[in-house]
């Protein structure tokens, strides 16, 4: 195998140079300048999974379904479900002996996931559909079940991501034969996720849960997104459809709501007339085709962006990505455009108070009350109430239509200048990264740099949050595909990453990428056990565990706090806060669940070649893990 | 918010006033580097000053005294304020002993 160069601190910040001196050649501040330079010169594509290569027809055959269970396979086949993950129980033993001897040995195939917790299958759904694009389903054991599974239904809903979920019951007490299947049935056993489900139901017969399943994949993709829950009834799945089969409801094409064309234009107008818009984008790429959008906004426009990460918003090489010099910019700004904004006022209280703020999102269609997930109340001079993605064409047509010869002369000028800032804002981050190169615990910059320096030339998908990682990926990598970063958590409840990326790296593997995750030791913690779903079913992912040795967070707000109280010091943070005494030996706990093993990595200089004996292993179609005693932050 | 630039250089050109400074013997970095986890400004500055969590900027070796005071004494950022009952200034003296011992 070929021996890839080495990340020494000097050849780091050359290259910075070079990247800084072509940036600032570039004659056209445009998508074009983001492109890579070398896409030809990528690795090769990962292999892919022969199950994967099935085409998915777009509905299905009727068929003769002998259960109740086998009607819902194909319902769930015909809108275009491939996987179900799966934690078994006899709440729901009718759907999973169909999955197994119907749904895998038919055509389309739907594939059972075996899955050791709740909440990792319902991660993996969330993590699944940020790369698919689409739901994947999972069954839950009732009560118990869907209690596991309740935190990972709230991170899907803040984080707008569909899910579609199947819960067992047992509503008829004649089906109760002891006492445990009492303890696990519930009246109304749904209701423990209203509030952060977008849509709900208990099916009692055949007919219901094919209208409800075809309502609820409907709403769970429509923007927002959000995860639907079904209850189903045990007995339901187990008897023999009475009289003829119901009918399978066909797959809806849904067009998501645009902005009224009146707003739009006047939005539009607005923009162009201003001296600095600014466009603030959290969630606003939901597809590919999104990101395309957003790339020609900020082009008609050569307005800076500021990319708040929930997606993969923006080009992060992009001269308009501004995102680094964010409070500069923003004080600047005479209009501020926020795109499905998850915390706008965040935003907001950094720009002039004279500034203009407009919103487009589609949250405003549909939110709840009870968990307060919308953040302070913006107060904008219009909330465009509408799928931001879908109205980014009318919107960038109007803008196109608003802007005369003179206005884009002048806007040409905005865009170079900002395009020089970008390359300032990466040099200062290169050098940035550059101070503790060699430190013990290993900095989190030069994890990121010596990470990027082997997977550049894959195909990759990073799919780990970086808030806790203070951003070095956008700030030193190159990303321009959607797939290469999908936003955090949502509700930044523990324990979703690993779930989250063993979805998301079964969505890449399809197409022959990379995953890579780069996760917190608190969160792995929480549930290790993902991986081993990881290696059963041979989905390749790169999982580097950030280990700093407990929960960093609160041993900095322990510390904040008994300053402020002017006692406990000398090591106390660590009181409750640290995994020490014993460390966990993540390496170890990697192998034995069938996961290479690399680590604890203790000095910068080994980095690099674990990394690429991990690789090597992700490479050829399982996962591997790499434990890196890194920095808090 | 343009008002703490100006504040901090001032404190560059403040005499030494506090009492206890006028007990306190020179710093040194093997006292400074115990106290600078001790007090934990390793958690959130790294190891050797160079993590941006939060968005600071890493620290910085040419720090004066004075500077380096000013910054525990007063509100800034996230950052909470360091009583003398809590940082003396002999532990301030250390710190900033260990603080110029940073690589950059």
């Amino acid at each position: 195998m070929q021996e890839r160069r080495t990340v020494g601190r000097r050849t780091f910040l050359k290259s910075a140079g070079a990247v800084g001196a072509a940036a600032a050649g570039a004659p056209l501040v445009g998508a074009e300048a983001s492109k890579p330079a070398k896409a030809a010169a990528r690795g090769k594509p990962l292999p892919v999974a022969a199950a994967d290569q099935d085409p998915h027809p777009a509905a299905i055959e009727e068929r003769k379904s002998p259960y109740g269970s086998d009607f819902m396979i194909d319902v769930m086949r015909g809108l275009g479900i491939e996987y179900v993950a799966a934690v078994p129980s006899n709440t729901t033993i009718g759907l999973h002996e169909s999955i197994v001897n119907y749904g895998m040995t038919s055509a389309p195939k739907l594939e059972l996931l075996t899955v050791m917790h709740e909440e990792i299958s319902v991660a993996m759904a969330h993590g699944y559909a940020k790369i698919a694009g689409k739901p994947m389903a999972c069954t839950l054991h009732s009560t118990v079940g869907l209690q596991h599974a309740s935190m990972a239904f709230y991170n899907a809903w803040a984080d707008r991501a569909p899910v579609f979920a199947l819960v067992g019951a047992m509503p008829d007490a004649q089906d109760r034969h002891h006492f445990v299947d009492w303890v696990h049935s519930a009246a109304d056993s749904t209701s423990l996720v209203r509030d952060f489900v977008k849509f709900d139901d208990t099916t009692v017969s055949l007919p219901h849960f094919g209208e409800s399943a075809a309502r609820a994949f409907r709403f769970a993709m429509t923007p927002p997104y959000g995860p639907a829950l079904l209850a189903v009834p045990a007995r339901l799945q187990t008897d023999s459809p009475v009289g003829e089969v119901p009918k399978i409801p066909a797959l809806p094409a849904i067009s998501p709501p645009q902005g009224e064309i009146g707003a739009v234009r006047d939005v539009a107008r607005q923009l162009a007339a201003a001296n600095m818009p600014v466009i603030v984008a959290d969630r606003a790429a939901r597809t590919p085709r999104g990101l395309e959008l957003m790339v020609a906004l900020a082009d008609a426009l050569q307005a800076p962006v500021v990319d708040c990460y929930g997606r993969m918003n923006f080009p992060w090489r992009h001269p308009l990505n501004q995102t680094t010099n964010q409070n500069e910019i923003l004080a600047q700004a005479d209009m501020v455009l926020g795109l499905e904004m998850t915390d706008f006022s965040a935003i907001a209280q950094r720009a002039p108070s004279e500034a203009k703020l407009i919103s487009i999102s589609s949250i405003d269609l549909y939110s709840k009350s009870n968990y307060q997930d919308f953040n302070r109340f913006t107060p904008v001079s219009l909330a465009l109430a509408a799928d931001a993605e879908a109205t980014l064409p009318s919107l960038i047509d109007e803008i196109r239509a608003a802007i005369t010869p003179a206005r884009r002369s002048q806007m040409q000028d905005r865009g170079k200048a900002l395009a020089e800032q970008h390359d300032e804002a990466l040099k200062s981050a290169r050098a940035a990264a550059a101070i503790g190169w060699n430190a013990k615990p290993i900095s989190v910059a030069r994890l990121y740099a010596e990470l990027y320096e082997q997977i550049k030339e894959d195909d990759w998908s990073l799919v780990n949050g970086t808030v806790f990682h203070n951003f070095w990926p956008q700030k030193l990598w190159d990303a321009n595909k959607h797939y290469q970063y999908i936003g955090d958590a949502g509700a930044y409840g523990l324990g979703y990453l690993p779930g989250a990326a063993v979805g998301a790296a079964l969505a890449n593997r399809g197409k022959g990428r990379l995953t890579v995750a780069v996760g917190g030791d608190g969160d792995f913690m929480f549930t290790p056990g993902a991986i081993w779903t990881a290696a059963h079913h041979n989905i390749p992912l790169l999982y580097i565990i950030h280990n700093n040795g407990g929960y960093h967070m609160e041993r900095m707000w322990t510390q904040v706090t008994a300053i402020q109280r002017e006692r406990g010091f000398k090591d106390r943070y660590d009181i409750g806060n640290s995994f020490h005494n014993p460390n966990v030996d993540f390496a170890a706990l990697a192998r034995s669940m069938g996961v290479h093993g690399e680590g604890p990595v203790r000095e910068a200089a080994e980095l690099r070649s674990a990394l690429r004996r991990a690789l090597a292993v992700v490479r050829g179609g399982a996962p591997a893990l790499v434990d890196v005693i890194s920095e808090g932050r | 918010m343009k008002l703490r630039p100006i504040l901090f250089a001032l404190a560059m050109w403040l005499p030494v006033t506090s009492a206890a400074s006028e007990n306190s013997k020179a710093g040194t970095a093997q006292r400074g580097a115990a106290k600078y986890h001790d007090y934990g400004c390793v958690l959130c500055h790294g190891s050797v000053g160079q993590s941006s969590a939060f968005g600071n900027a890493a620290l910085d070796p040419q720090t004066p005294i004075e500077g380096l005071r000013y910054k525990l004494r007063n509100k800034s950022g996230m950052m909470p304020v360091f009583s003398e009952k809590i940082l003396t200034e002999q532990d301030a003296q250390d710190i900033h002993a260990f603080l110029k011992t940073f690589p950059r």
